[in-house]
């Protein structure tokens, strides 16, 4: 017994040792070391997140009209709404490396609640009843959702564009919408392509600093992030089931005023009506 | 005698000049080829971090 708690405690170590990102969260990450890189990330999760949500929302509809038992469903869609919100509340003015931090938390998370939704469903309906659900393709949420990443994208790219050369009608036609990232590409690559040796000179000098900084911090800023995950995580939780069970209060209170207003309401109509039979009776 | 060697000794030195000479200009040449390499691989690397609008994050399917 002792042995297999051994190995099981040196497992369990070792998989928070190694842990690690995946390459597509590495990539994800690399770019909120630049302005506005954070905030478009930020809401390229969000709109993931509200897009499973709406989906979540139909099926369980659609399980509840077969007269299933849909709590399991329900409670990971809440819990996945709760994360929603931790997204939409993450403050975007705190240090870089803890919002990086907060997207590999909160992408995590998505990640687990998604699966487990994914794998109760599986368990509950059969491969003819899953291949019927009709999946919710789209609602004015995530259209509203696309318009806000539209506009963080489109900014956070003038302003990488402004960082590495000085065009002003490009960065304008990148705010309008009317340039695409290959032409974006092609633009600055030709810009610095025709600049003389001599400019180019100091180009390199300053594009290769930027790549060196923003190379160390996304190493130093994921090291950071792979570090305590799991006690991170176990906070979220704690915080989450704290959340709710102010809620709960919060909802148990109201509901108790209500029930004595309702009861002091009650107690006056019955006595009202009480004194309008007695005086009924004597007239 | 004397002269043989002088003339000897010059020739080397002006052979010696022009090997500097050649080597100086291959240095350089391989300098720019450098620096050019840099600042490509440079700016395609930063240019890869341009988004596109229709990027998404991958939190996997409800289904």
């Amino acid at each position: 017994m002792k042995k297999l708690f051994l190995i099981a405690t040196i497992v369990l170590l070792s998989s928070v040792v190694f842990a690690e990102l995946s390459e597509q969260t590495e990539n994800e990450v690399s770019i909120m070391s630049y302005e506005n890189g954070a905030k478009v990330r930020l809401l390229q999760l969000e709109k993931s997140v509200t897009r499973n949500i709406v989906r979540a929302d139909a099926i369980i509809t659609e399980v509840d009209n077969m007269d299933m038992d849909t709590s399991n469903l329900s409670s990971i869609l809440e819990e996945l709404k709760l994360v929603k919100e931790e997204i939409q509340n993450v403050d975007l003015n705190q240090n870089k490396e803890d919002l990086i931090k907060n997207f590999v938390d909160l992408k995590d998370d998505a990640i687990d609640l998604t699966k487990d939704f994914r794998e109760a469903l599986h368990l509950m309906l059969t491969t003819e009843q899953l291949s019927e659900l009709k999946i919710v393709a789209n609602s004015t949420e995530i259209n509203q959702i696309n318009e806000r990443i539209r506009l963080a994208v489109r900014e956070y790219n003038a302003l990488r564009l402004e960082s590495m050369i000085s065009n002003k009608a490009a960065t304008n036609k990148i705010r309008n919408g009317e340039m695409d990232t290959t032409k974006i590409k092609s633009t600055i690559k030709e810009q610095i392509r025709n600049e003389s040796a001599e400019n180019k000179d100091a180009i390199l000098q300053k594009l290769g600093k930027m790549k060196n900084e923003r190379n160390r911090f996304v190493t130093a800023a994921v090291g950071k992030a792979i570090q305590n995950q799991l006690e991170r995580k176990e906070q979220r939780l704690q915080n989450r089931l704290e959340d709710i069970r102010s809620a709960q209060t919060a909802l148990r209170t109201r509901i108790q005023n209500r029930i004595n207003t309702v009861s002091a309401t009650t107690t006056v109509t019955l006595r009202a009506q009480a004194v309008n039979s007695a005086g009924g009776g004597n007239e | 005698m004397k002269r043989i060697i002088l003339l000897a000794v010059l020739l080397s030195m002006v052979a010696l000049a022009s090997g500097c000479v050649q080597q100086e200009a291959a240095t350089t040449t391989t300098t720019s080829t450098i620096s050019a390499d840099n600042l490509d691989s440079t700016v395609n690397e930063l240019v890869e971090d341009i988004v596109a609008e229709d990027e998404t994050i991958d939190v996997g399917e409800i289904v």
